[in-house]
């Protein structure tokens, strides 16, 4: 496609790959025509579902029996994969012949980073063994060789050749990655599959491995490489060309620049406008209405036709073919010339929001350590105590109408912070007031089974809801969605009081002075619509029936939104409600909830690791670190201007679709560690470039900036940037550090 | 108004509650389908619903309400013991009946045997003697007369004739042996002929006809000491009928006695000789019927006897003690339409010894040594056969399946036969059953009970067509009997007999509604106790529910079986109790399988989220986990339903804990004790193995369609 490129190492020609299953056929993949040519980086951009991986397994050729292939697939030249091969290899003598092709071009002329492959290592053997395994396979090297080999390829992963030595469970996620990565390499492949490299790592990390394949890329140790994921941000740091992919077919084609400043595709155009951007400031994004569509029955014609906002008639009659725009740049769709940046929908004014002055809710040196002796033989054979400090002293503040994010690494208490609020955890100290009404709540004093402060208890329920981040495991698989979102209303026996003159109506305990009944089916039906249309669901009638498991992942979170909502709730933990969701469908949420909040005047703690969402939707930002708020401010002004060492490393991490992003310069040494032994003085020091001796041995202050933005540190941001300056070279050198 | 509102709520409450118990079942519907769609579950349920069915109509269809004390009628399993069964070169009418007489005190040798044109004389080992050949024999009677030389000498010998006529001539035959001893080497008979014209009936002798190890001293071959006579009747119905005597010694037309016209002409029926082994020939008679007429005749030609009845006479019998010595009570009995009658030989006078409402077929009594038969026997045309002890002194009787039309006697046993092969024998002095029946399914001669030379013992020969059978009169035990819609009894068999004689069919429809019983309750107590513990232990996490979940391993963890067998053996063997037990060592298992889905559900976080929501602890339970464990419920329970039924049948089996009531497992015992029982009587095990397996099956094949609809991946959408 691209003349630049002179030798073309992987062909895919009219790829069609489905799957039979007791369902029906699922069509993953049609007609994908892909080439890649030497020392390119193909990034294969899609949604779950939209059959970028298939496309890898397609490759390796490792699909599962069940798969049917048509079309080719040359390496070097060399039809590898056709649809003969792959016939034949249903036979037991087949198969040997394509595994005897295959074993020559798997690993040592394609090698492939297994998606989530950071958690399939073996428990029971140490890293070395199992690299050393691939050039035992492969190689018919001597050991010394192959130790010589591994510790090259351990230094091109950036890993310390101690890690040789230790078992899985020693070494942290990042290092983990990094030895897959350093397994792919081991036999100098020419091309590399990454499929989703960085999926499951903490934005530092993630933005470590990124630059650590930029490197690799830079020094042509790897020398040609497909590199698939969700995430615009990954791809757009690595991939030269992309390939937008839509429910297995391409969708968009070409120079990775082209695409992302000139879209011509609806389906890109929209998917680049579902990302929030920590650069695009609180501009509006829209997302995607609708969802995937069936891969069993797929939509005729073009398949993003149903959700497309340019689609005519001729869209649902004939399928578009990728047409060429020149440049090397393909798109299919019939209206290429139509479409313009939908710059529109960004400009969307964005309402402002109305924050109240008082207070909803307040911490107090809220605490929370979990106990490691919790069983009973821990009790029994333990000694000493030792605690996790989930949450660790947090003082904050929530005001009527506003959503306050929290961001931090996994690890950091953030959900633990937000179930402590909620009571499913209990405090361990410090206190959590609610402002309901004029009364004050100290909820960490409540409980459930005391008799005297059982009302309370129900009132704070009733006006404290949750949103969690899994919807799929949050709604009861065997309830209907009414039963769900009417849950609330049943377990609080909400009462609605009668005319005093009549008495017909009991209550159970057959009291006649209680002048109040039971709501009503038909006023419990209007109340779970109600709240239903205000999560989106619409109608509501045509969900009242249905189970969780038939609706899609952005559905299933608006069920739970509608039951949080159901009860007119006051304030709202959502923690990572979107983190399971597509990309497309995120967008839609998070303006759902922003809308809500508006309407209501409802409070929201978000919760996230996804600092660019946090940002769009909150008004202000708490960060966290191991169990500690480091920095609370505006969003804004966290945001852009960061306070914290930690804040600055986390906002600088955070991949956009940029040229001048350059990860390399974070700033952070290794991972977040455990919340059990902290250090004495401030819990960041061990990962702070900035760090001096008294800063592990004295807690640091807390600094404000007289606008309510406050962080934690030993240093004003004064003394930070010289810091900056005079150690310049310690902020370079993160990887030699690691060793 | 207000109020209107209020029942305007009662509406809408049951409406809206209508509207509910639509869409439970609607999703029940639904899971359905997806039960019924799976091969396992469509399997299943027709397994289940067939045992539920059958278990229903068992009460209808049991036969037998008592199947495990029930034994069938001792009829239907008594048979008759075959000694010797063999075929002969020629074929025997059913009418030809055998006879056989013992001369020496060994027994009977030869079983004599006539046809219209041959006498033949079959061996005990089955190979037939052909002694003479002539045309129109009347059939042959056989006695024993003992020889005068050798009396005088002081050893008594004796010698067997047959006596047989045609037409033309009455024929005498003597039976020797080439061997020394009587029995021995082959026999061979000599004949001697005497012309007589117009024979009516076959002729008799004075001299008895041993048929078995009765004593007495025989006639003789001498016409001064005790001689033997033979008698024939000849003449035709407008001549008149005489009645004339010979002497056995020196047989020939010249050993004539006397010739004596009988009073009428009427055809006699019936003539047979009384007092064969008295020591003086002044009582002896020869007692001739024509048609009511009883008639006797001394041996000088005098008529001594005459009696006249309402009806003909159609049978005249003599006691076996009657014949030996001569006692005032000495009776001949006889049968005259539906009477009995004794006629006491020493006055001449009659006195009715039975009435029935039928016809009377046959007679025969024990040998009556001391008065009237101790057991008299009376056989009418309504198959029912009457034991008197007295005249008009009904011991007991009993009704027959089959019509009977002769009696065959020895001592006190007595063997009726109806000349189409169905025999039954009974011994009225031990049992007032049946002692045994035999079924030839064939025309049959009338038996003979004979003294067999081999054992010593009374034993029964007689012909069926052409294979010569000999039984033994003790019985043989039938059981198992294979499956037969056939009995002597008249009862059907479907599935045959236990080696006991149980009805099997009985017992094994009986075990349906015990073991489906036995399932059902076991499983719904594992049900309700798992449930209870899994939602308790499995929900609260403590020190209590700790020990709890303890005590449950302790006894998952103690082997299954032999807790069993000890738990059982001290409740000792009651249905109830053994549901106990069976409930109190299975729960463990399936709450182990619930605690554990328990604490995975509880950390859901829909249950974190229906916390939040404000839901009580046991809102959670009810509506989170409960529907969540439902079909795992069903599952286990299914399992537990077969597994509890598996376990009863292997204490049953095992012989632990018998109980009063049919199981399958009960049913199989028997197979515990006689390995090879199965290979004997396949029909015994075979129902109750099939059924177990099946309905182990028909669970596990519930459990696996409740798996399609449980699993949503497997089951697609509902």
């Amino acid at each position: 496609m691209a003349d630049a490129y002179s030798n073309k190492v992987l062909s895919i020609e009219n790829l069609t790959v489905s799957f039979d299953t007791y369902k029906g056929t699922v069509h993953a993949l049609r007609n994908v025509n892909l080439e890649l040519y030497q020392g390119e980086i193909l990034g294969i951009l899609g949604e779950s579902g939209s059959g970028k991986s298939t496309i890898a397994m397609s490759i390796m050729s490792l699909l599962a029996e069940n798969a049917r292939i048509e079309g080719n697939i040359s390496y070097m030249g060399e039809d590898y994969i056709t649809a003969e091969t792959i016939n034949k290899s249903r036979s037991k003598r087949g198969k040997k012949i394509l595994d005897e092709r295959l074993r020559n071009i798997r690993w040592k002329g394609i090698s492939m980073v297994f998606q989530g492959a950071m958690n399939s290592f073996n428990p029971v053997y140490t890293i070395g063994k199992q690299i050393k395994e691939v050039y035992k396979i492969h190689t018919t090297l001597s050991d010394e060789e192959i130790h010589g080999k591994m510790l090259e390829t351990l230094k091109y992963a950036g890993l310390n050749p101690t890690v040789l030595e230790r078992y899985p469970h020693e070494l942290s996620g990042g290092m983990k990655q990094r030895a897959v990565i350093a397994m792919a390499l081991a036999l100098e492949p020419s091309v590399v599959i990454a499929d989703e490299p960085t999926t499951g790592l903490d934005v530092i990390t993630q933005a470590e491995i990124i630059s650590q394949l930029k490197e690799l890329k830079r020094q042509n140790i790897i020398k040609t490489m497909i590199i698939i994921s969700h995430d615009i941000g990954v791809i757009s740091q690595l991939a030269d060309n992309m390939a937008i992919l839509y429910a297995g077919t391409i969708m968009e084609y070409g120079n990775s620049r082209d695409i992302y400043t000139n879209s011509k595709n609806p389906y890109t155009v929209k998917l680049l406008s579902s990302y929030p951007s920590i650069r695009n400031a609180k501009k509006y994004v829209e997302g995607i209405p609708g969802s995937l569509p069936d891969p069993i029955d797929p939509p005729k014609g073009c398949r993003f036709a149903p959700r497309c906002y340019l689609a005519k008639g001729r869209c649902t009659e004939s399928e578009p073919e990728l047409i060429p725009l020149g440049n090397g740049h393909f798109s299919a769709c019939f209206f290429t010339d139509e479409i313009v940046s939908d710059k529109e929908a960004q400009n969307k004014d964005i309402r402002k929001a109305e924050i109240h002055d008082e207070n909803i809710i307040e911490t107090k040196e809220l605490t929370k350590y979990f106990d490691l002796k919790s069983s009973i033989a821990g009790s029994l054979f333990s000694r000493d105590t030792k605690f996790v400090r989930a949450v660790d002293h947090i003082n904050m503040e929530i005001k009527r109408g506003e959503i306050l994010g929290v961001v931090g690494e996994s690890g950091s208490g953030k959900t633990t912070f937000g179930r402590t609020l909620l009571k499913l955890y209990e405090p361990t100290s410090g206190s959590i007031i609610y402002k309901l009404e004029g009364k004050e709540i100290d909820v960490a004093k409540i409980g459930e089974n005391k008799k005297e402060s059982k009302e309370t208890y129900m009132e704070f329920r009733k006006n404290i809801q949750m949103i969690f981040q899994d919807p799929y495991d949050s709604l009861n698989p065997k309830m209907t969605i009414f039963d769900i979102v009417s849950e609330p209303i049943l377990a609080h026996k909400l009462t609605k009081p009668i005319d005093e003159n009549v008495s017909l109506m009991q209550s159970d305990d057959g009291n006649e002075k209680t002048k109040e009944r039971r709501l009503s089916p038909s006023e419990i039906t209007d109340m779970v619509r109600e709240a239903m249309i205000k999560a989106n669901i619409k109608p509501p009638e045509n969900y009242f029936y249905r189970y969780p498991h038939e609706l899609s992942g952005g559905e299933r979170q608006r069920v739970a939104t509608a039951r949080a909502l159901v009860l007119k709730t006051k304030f709202i933990v959502a923690d990572e409600p979107t983190s399971m969701l597509d990309v497309s469908s995120r967008a839609g949420f998070m303006n759902m909830l922003k809308s809500i909040r508006m309407d209501d005047k409802l409070s929201v703690l978000y919760i996230s690791h996804d600092i660019a969402s946090t940002y769009y939707l909150s008004d202000r930002i708490m960060v966290m670190y191991l169990g500690i708020a480091v920095e609370l401010g505006k969003a804004e002004d966290v945001i852009n201007r960061p306070l914290h060492p930690y804040t600055k490393a986390l906002i600088k991490a955070v991949p956009t679709p940029s040229v001048d992003w350059n990860p390399g310069e974070i700033g952070i040494i290794g991972e977040i560690g455990n919340a059990i032994d902290v250090p004495k003085g401030c819990r960041f020091t061990k990962r702070c470039p900035y760090a001096v001796e008294e800063c592990g041995v004295n807690p640091p202050p807390l600094r404000d900036d007289g606008y309510g933005h406050w962080y934690l540190c030993h240093f004003t941001q004064d003394q930070l940037n010289q810091f900056k300056d005079s150690h310049r070279e310690r902020f370079k050198t993160t990887d030699e550090q690691l060793q | 108004m207000d109020t209107r509102n209020n029942l305007d709520v009662k509406d809408e409450n049951k409406n809206f509650r209508k509207e509910r118990i639509k869409f439970t079942i609607h999703n029940a519907r639904k899971s359905w389908k997806i039960f019924y769609r799976s091969k396992y579950g469509k399997a299943g349920f027709y397994l289940v619903l067939f045992f539920v069915v059958v278990t229903l109509i068992s009460p209808l269809i049991i036969m037998h309400n008592d199947p495990t004390t029930y034994i069938v009628p001792e009829e239907d399993f008594s048979a008759a013991g075959p000694l010797v069964t063999a075929h002969i070169p020629v074929t025997i009418n059913a009418s030809e009946s055998p006879t056989a007489t013992a001369s020496s005190t060994t027994g009977s040798n030869l079983i004599y045997e006539s046809t219209p044109s041959h006498i033949y004389g079959i061996s005990l080992t089955g190979s037939l003697h052909n002694f003479l050949n002539s045309s129109g024999l009347m059939g042959v009677n056989s006695f024993t007369v003992g020889r005068y030389s050798s009396f005088q000498t002081g050893i008594l010998s004796l010698n067997t004739y047959l006596l047989s006529a045609n037409n033309t001539d009455i024929i005498l035959g003597k039976v020797s042996w080439s061997g020394t001893t009587y029995g021995t080497g082959n026999p061979s008979v000599s004949f001697t002929k005497v012309s007589v014209n117009n024979t009516v009936l076959s002729p008799i002798s004075s001299a008895y006809t041993y048929h078995t190890g009765e004593s007495g001293i025989p006639e003789f071959n001498d016409i001064t000491y005790k001689p033997a006579y033979i008698f024939d009747i000849n003449g035709t119905s407008s001549r008149g009928y005489y009645l004339n005597s010979y002497y056995l010694s020196g047989f020939s037309a010249g050993s004539h006695i006397f010739t004596t016209k009988l009073p009428y002409d009427i055809a006699p029926t019936n003539y047979t000789f009384y007092g064969s082994l008295f020591s003086t020939s002044s009582s002896q008679q020869v007692l001739v019927t024509q048609g009511t007429h009883l008639l006797g005749y001394s041996v000088s030609g005098k008529l001594v006897t005459n009696d006249s009845m309402p009806d003909p006479i159609s049978q005249l019998y003599i006691p076996s003690a009657y014949q030996s010595s001569s006692n005032s009570y000495n009776s001949i009995f006889s049968i005259s339409g539906k009477f009995v009658y004794g006629t006491f030989i020493s006055n001449n006078t009659n006195y009715i010894v039975f009435q029935s409402k039928f016809p009377i077929v046959a007679i025969s009594s024990s040998p009556g040594g001391s008065g009237f038969p101790g057991l008299f026997t009376v056989v009418s045309s309504n198959n029912n056969i009457t034991i008197l002890d007295g005249p008009n002194s009904v011991e007991f009787s009993l009704s027959t399946p089959v019509a009977i039309t002769g009696i065959t006697q020895y001592s006190s046993n007595f063997l009726f036969y109806n000349l189409k092969g169905e025999y039954l024998y009974l011994e009225p002095g031990t049992s007032h059953d049946i002692l045994w029946t035999l079924d030839l399914n064939a025309a049959s001669t009338r038996p003979i009970i004979f003294l067999d030379p081999n054992t010593a013992r009374e034993a029964i020969a007689l012909v069926s067509g052409d294979v010569f059978h000999v039984y033994s009169t003790s019985p043989k035990d039938l059981n198992p009997i294979p499956p037969t819609f056939h009995t002597i009894s008249g009862q059907i068999l479907p599935l045959g007999t236990t080696i006991h004689g149980e009805d099997v069919w009985s017992q094994f429809i009986g075990s349906f509604s015990t073991d489906l019983f036995i399932g059902i309750v076991v499983g719904l107590g594992i049900l309700l106790i798992s449930l209870l513990v899994g939602m308790v232990i499995g929900y609260y996490s403590g020190l209590i529910s700790s020990g709890f979940e303890t005590f449950a391993l302790a006894i998952f963890l103690i082997p299954g079986l032999p807790l069993l067998i000890v738990v059982a053996s001290i409740v000792g063997p009651s249905l109830y109790g053994l549901i106990a037990v069976l409930v109190a060592l299975s729960w463990p298992f399936a709450s182990f399988t619930l605690i554990g889905m328990v604490r995975s559900l509880k950390t859901r976080t829909f249950v974190d989220a229906a916390k939040v929501s404000g839901a009580s602890t046991f809102q959670i339970l009810r509506k989170h986990m409960v529907p969540n464990v439902t079909p795992i419920l069903i599952y286990l329970t299914a399992i537990n339903i077969g597994g509890a039924v598996a376990a009863v049948s292997t204490l049953q089996i095992l012989g632990i804990a018998p109980l009063t009531v049919p199981t399958w497992g009960g049913m199989l015992s028997g197979y515990y004790s006689d390995f090879f029982a199965l290979a004997l009587a396949p029909w015994w095990f075979v129902p109750p193995i099939v059924a177990l397996t099946l309905f182990i099956f028909a669970f596990i094949f519930i459990a696996r369609g409740m798996d399609e609809v449980v699993n949503p991946r497997l089951g697609g959408r509902r």
